[in-house]
C-alpha cells in the first residue's frame, strides 16, 4: 500500500518541476504563458461563476503581466501552479480504502448513488456473477509487484471508474490513482469516496497550458512515487460509441517521462513502468442517448462536460445498474497484454519484446552510446504516438461484440439500404414512417455479419460473445434494448421492427474499425454532409497495398 | 565535413548496407562528410577501397546509424541478418514499398524489428556521378528529428547538400512514383513523340503523383521537391538510368515485369484503384510492361482521353 504525500508536499514538488521549465524561458515566454492562463481562465469565468479566491488569483496574474518583470511573472506563475496542485491532489486514505473494500461488492452501489449511503439499493445483487473479467490477470498482478502500472481503459460511461475499481478489487490488485472530472465531485457521496480512494481532481474547464502542464507533472510525480495510475486515454467518454481511435497523448506520455527519470536516477526494477490496456464492453450504455445526441450536435469536442446527463439522476443510475447487472454477460472487463511505455509487449518478467518475440533492452531506446539518458521531447512524442497505436490495436482486439452491437449494425445496414440516397445526417433525422423495417431482412444481415466476424474472431482481431444463431442474437438484443432506454434502438411492432436511428448508430459504432462496412466512418461525421471521398484523415498506416 | 561549434570535426560511425555502385556511392558520401563507414554487401565485393564486410551483423555493431539501401524485396532478409536493436536509427535508401504487403518501408521496419527511429532518403543521388565526385543533393525525412539530424551528419558535405523533412511517407511515395514516371518519359522518347508530349507526360505525371498523395493523406508538396521532380528530371536526363532505359525498351522482346519501377507501378495501381484515384500514366506503363497493350496504342489512348478543364 503506497504512502500518500501531503498536499503541501505535492504542491512543492509541482512548483519545483514547473520552475525547471520556467528557468529555460525568457520573460516574454513567461508572459505569454501567463497571458494564456489569464485569457483561458477569464473565458471560463464567463461560463461559470468563479470562486472569489480564483478571481483574485487571476487578477494578480494579470497585474504581473502588466508589470512584466521576471520576478513578478515567476511569482504569479508559482502561485498558480501551487493552487492547481492543491486542487488536483487528494491524499489517499488507507482507512477509507479498507472500509470500502470490506463492504464491497455492495459498496459498488454506494459509489454510484447520491442517496443515503446507509440505504443499499441493490441488496440482492452480487455483481461478481455478472461482470466477466478476462485477460492476462496473473501477469498483470506480477508486474504490479515489480513496477508501476498505468491502466488505460476505454471510456463510455461515468460508471466505468467504479466498475474498474470493482474489477481491480476482485483481482486483488492495489488501488489506482485516477483523474476524475471535477463534475463527479459535485455528487457528495462520489466525492467522499473518490477523493479517498485514489482519485485526483481534474477540472476539464481549465484549458490553459499551465494547468495542463501541472496535471502532467502531477502524473509523473505520482508514477515516480510508485502509485499505479489510471488514465482514460480517449480523454472523455466516447460520444459516438466507437472504440477509441484518437488518443490524447499528454497524460499517456507521462509514463515514458517518469520511467526515464527513474532510469536516470539509476533505479532498478522498481522504477519500471508498464501500461495495461483495458477494454470495457457492455450490452447497454447508461448515457447512450445523451452521448450520441452530443456527438451529432458536434459539440462533443468543445463541450467536455455534459451537465445534465443520465448519470446525474440517481434513480436512473440505480435502475440502469439493476438491469445491466441482471443480464447474463452484461458487462465484459477485458485486460489486454501489458506493454512498456513505448507500446512494445512485455513478457511475464516485464522484459520488452520485439515483433519477433525476442527480448530487447528497452533502455537503449532512450540512452546514448555512453549509457546516459538522452532527453529528447520530440522523440518522446513519437514514442508516445507508438504507445497510442498499440493501445488502439489492443482496444479493437479486446473489444467484445455483444448482441446489441451486432443487431444494431445489421439494422443500420438495412436502414441504409432502404434509404440509399440519404447520408448519415439525414438518416438519423428521418421521420417515423421511414424507420420501419422487416425482421427477416435484419436477421439476414446478422447472418452476414456473423459470417464476417467469425474469421476475425478466430484470427484474434476481435472477441465475440453472442448467441450462435441470428434469430437468437436479435431476440436477445430486442430484450436488452427494451430493458432500459426511454427510447428503444430497435423495437418490435407487430411483424415489423422500428428503429431509433441515433441509438442504433451509437450501438452499431462499437463495430467500426474492423472493415465490416465499406464506409466505416459514419460516426466520424458531423452534421454536415461528408466532404470529398478519400481515406479518413490521419490514417498514416495506409501504405501501398497490393 | 561536419564540425563542432568550436570548429573541431565531428565524426560518427555509419553503417551502410547496399550492393554495387549504390552501396559504394552512399559510403563515399559518408566518407566525404568525415564519418567512419563500414559498408555491408550481400552480392559482389565492392571494388572501391573502403572498410567492407559481408557479415551484416558487423555493420549493426559498428554504429547506431544504418543507411539501408538494398532492394525493397531484400529488406526483410537484410534486417534479419543485421540483428538490429532499439538503439539503431535506420534510414532507407531504397525506392518502392514492401512488395509482400505494399506497406511503406518506414512502416514495415517497426513491424519486423525493434527499430522505431526510421527515415527515408530521397532525391537525385546518381551513383555513377557520386563516384566521379560530382556534387548532388538529397532529402532525409523522418518523424524523428534525431534521425534527420544524424542523416544530415552522415551525408552532408560540400559534395552533397542534405535537406530534411518530417513526412517520410510523402518522400517514399515521391521516390517510388518518380521511377514509374521516368519509365513513362522513356516510353514517350522511344516513340520520338516530341518535346511537347514529353512535357505533357512530365506535367501529367506530377498531377498523378499529387492526386495519389492527397488520397493517402501525405504532403503533395513533396513532389515539387528533390524526391519528386528532382529525382524524375535526373532520371530521364541520364540515358543509362535504369528506369528511363526500361521505358525506352518497353514493348520490345525483353521482359521487364520484374523491374523495380514496374513492380512499384503495380502496387501504385492497386492503391489508386482502392482509393478511386485515376493514374493513367502509371496504368499505361504497367499495361505495356505486361504486354496488354503496345506502345503506340497506349500513347494514342493517352492523347485520346477526354478533354478536361483545369491546369492539368
Amino acid at each position: 500500500m503506497f504512502q500518500s504525500p501531503s498536499i503541501p508536499a505535492v504542491a512543492d514538488a509541482l512548483v519545483a518541476r514547473a520552475e525547471r521549465r520556467f528557468d529555460r524561458m525568457s520573460p516574454a515566454q513567461l508572459a505569454e504563458l501567463l497571458s494564456d492562463t489569464v485569457y483561458k481562465e477569464r473565458l471560463r469565468f464567463e461560463d461559470s461563476e468563479p470562486a472569489p479566491d480564483e478571481l483574485a488569483e487571476i487578477d494578480n496574474a494579470a497585474r504581473a503581466i502588466t508589470d512584466g518583470s521576471r520576478p513578478s511573472l515567476l511569482a504569479a506563475l508559482r502561485r498558480l501552479v501551487r493552487g492547481y496542485g492543491e486542487e488536483i491532489h487528494n491524499p489517499f486514505s488507507t482507512r477509507a480504502y479498507k472500509v470500502a473494500t470490506r463492504v464491497l461488492p455492495r459498496a459498488l452501489t454506494n459509489l454510484v448513488s447520491a442517496t443515503d449511503p446507509k440505504r443499499l439499493l441493490m441488496r440482492d445483487l452480487d455483481p461478481s456473477d455478472k461482470i466477466q473479467i478476462q485477460g492476462p490477470v496473473e501477469q498483470i498482478k506480477r508486474l504490479a509487484d515489480r513496477g508501476t502500472l498505468i491502466l488505460a481503459p476505454t471510456h463510455l460511461s461515468n460508471l466505468d471508474s467504479p466498475l474498474i475499481g470493482y474489477a481491480l478489487y476482485q483481482l486483488g490488485l492495489p488501488p489506482f490513482a485516477y483523474g476524475a472530472g471535477l463534475n463527479l465531485f459535485s455528487n457528495p457521496m462520489m466525492a467522499f469516496w473518490m477523493s479517498r480512494l485514489g482519485a485526483y481532481t481534474v477540472d476539464r474547464r481549465k484549458q490553459g497550458r499551465l494547468y495542463k502542464d501541472t496535471l502532467k507533472d502531477y502524473s509523473v510525480e505520482i508514477l515516480r512515487h510508485g502509485h499505479h495510475s489510471l488514465f482514460f486515454p480517449g480523454g472523455t467518454r466516447s460520444r459516438s460509441g466507437m472504440v477509441e481511435k484518437n488518443l490524447k497523448k499528454g497524460l499517456l506520455g507521462t509514463g515514458l517521462q517518469a520511467w526515464q527519470e527513474n532510469l536516470n536516477e539509476g533505479r532498478g526494477e522498481d522504477g519500471e513502468i508498464f501500461v495495461v490496456p483495458l477494454t470495457l464492453s457492455t450490452e447497454l450504455v447508461l448515457e447512450a442517448e445523451t452521448l450520441m445526441r452530443d456527438n451529432l450536435a458536434r459539440e462533443g469536442k468543445q463541450r467536455y462536460i455534459i451537465g445534465d446527463d443520465e448519470f446525474s439522476q440517481p434513480r436512473t443510475v440505480a435502475s440502469f445498474l439493476r438491469r445491466i447487472l441482471a443480464l447474463d454477460e452484461g458487462v465484459h472487463v477485458t485486460f489486454g497484454a501489458p506493454m512498456d511505455p513505448l507500446g512494445n509487449p512485455v513478457d511475464e518478467r516485464g522484459r520488452s519484446l520485439d515483433p519477433t518475440g525476442k527480448p530487447i533492452d528497452r533502455r537503449r531506446y532512450v540512452r546514448d552510446a555512453e549509457g546516459l539518458v538522452e532527453w529528447d521531447a520530440q522523440r518522446d512524442r513519437q514514442y508516445t504516438e507508438g504507445l497510442a497505436k498499440s493501445l488502439v490495436k489492443a482496444y479493437h482486439r479486446d473489444n467484445v461484440i455483444l448482441s446489441t452491437h451486432l443487431a444494431a449494425m445489421a439494422a443500420w445496414r438495412v436502414f441504409e439500404k432502404r434509404h440509399p440516397t440519404l447520408d448519415t445526417w439525414r438518416l438519423v433525422r428521418i421521420e417515423a414512417g421511414g424507420r420501419r423495417m422487416d425482421k427477416p431482412d435484419v436477421v439476414a444481415e446478422i447472418e452476414h455479419i456473423l459470417a464476417a466476424l467469425r474469421p476475425l474472431q478466430q484470427g484474434g482481431h476481435v472477441r465475440l460473445s453472442t448467441p450462435d444463431t441470428a434469430e437468437e442474437v436479435l431476440r436477445v438484443a430486442l430484450q436488452r434494448f427494451a430493458s432500459f432506454h426511454t427510447r428503444n434502438a430497435i423495437r418490435k411492432v407487430g411483424a415489423t421492427l422500428v428503429v431509433d436511428p441515433e441509438l442504433l448508430l451509437f450501438y452499431r459504432n462499437r463495430m467500426v474499425g474492423y472493415g465490416l462496412d465499406s464506409e466505416d466512418t459514419h460516426a466520424a461525421r458531423g452534421p454536415k454532409p461528408p466532404g470529398p471521398p478519400g481515406l479518413p484523415a490521419g490514417s498514416p498506416d495506409v501504405g501501398v497495398q497490393p | 565535413m561536419n564540425t563542432n561549434p568550436d570548429g573541431t570535426p565531428v565524426s560518427i560511425p555509419v553503417g551502410v548496407v547496399a550492393d554495387g555502385a549504390w552501396g559504394q556511392a552512399l559510403a563515399t558520401l559518408c566518407i566525404e562528410a568525415g564519418n567512419e563507414v563500414l559498408l555491408g554487401y550481400t552480392g559482389r565485393k565492392p571494388r572501391r577501397k573502403m572498410p567492407v564486410t559481408k557479415e551484416l551483423s558487423e555493420v549493426a555493431a559498428h554504429g547506431e546509424l544504418i543507411l539501408l539501401g538494398v532492394m525493397a524485396w531484400e529488406v526483410r532478409d537484410a534486417v534479419r541478418e543485421l540483428n538490429l536493436g532499439p538503439q539503431h536509427r535506420v534510414i532507407f535508401c531504397t525506392r518502392g514499398p514492401d512488395p509482400d504487403t505494399g506497406r511503406w518501408l518506414t512502416h514495415l521496419l517497426p513491424q519486423i524489428s525493434p527499430v522505431l527511429r526510421v527515415g527515408i532518403l530521397g532525391g537525385p543521388v546518381i551513383p555513377a556521378e557520386v563516384l566521379k565526385g560530382v556534387p548532388t543533393a538529397a532529402i532525409v525525412a523522418s518523424r524523428y528529428e534525431d534521425v534527420n539530424r544524424l542523416g544530415q551528419q552522415a551525408l552532408h558535405s560540400p559534395k552533397c547538400r542534405v535537406y530534411t523533412g518530417d513526412d517520410p511517407e510523402a518522400i517514399e511515395l515521391a521516390g517510388a512514383m518518380a521511377q514509374v514516371l521516368a519509365v513513362a518519359v522513356g516510353v514517350a522518347d522511344q516513340m520520338q513523340a516530341g518535346a511537347g508530349v514529353r512535357g505533357m507526360v512530365i506535367s501529367r505525371g506530377l498531377a498523378e503523383m499529387r492526386r495519389l498523395a492527397a488520397a493517402v493523406n501525405v504532403d503533395p508538396g513533396a513532389f515539387g521537391g528533390l524526391a519528386g521532380i528532382g529525382d524524375l528530371v535526373a532520371s530521364f536526363s541520364l540515358p543509362d538510368h535504369e528506369a528511363y532505359k526500361v521505358g525506352r525498351d518497353l514493348g520490345g522482346p525483353r521482359d521487364h515485369t520484374d523491374n523495380e519501377a514496374i513492380l512499384t507501378a503495380g502496387t501504385a495501381l492497386a492503391l489508386a484503384k482502392r482509393l478511386g484515384v485515376e493514374i493513367p500514366l502509371t496504368k499505361m506503363v504497367y499495361a505495356i510492361a505486361h504486354g496488354k497493350v503496345d506502345v503506340g496504342t497506349a500513347m494514342a489512348s493517352l492523347m485520346e482521353r477526354s478533354a478536361k478543364a483545369g491546369e492539368g
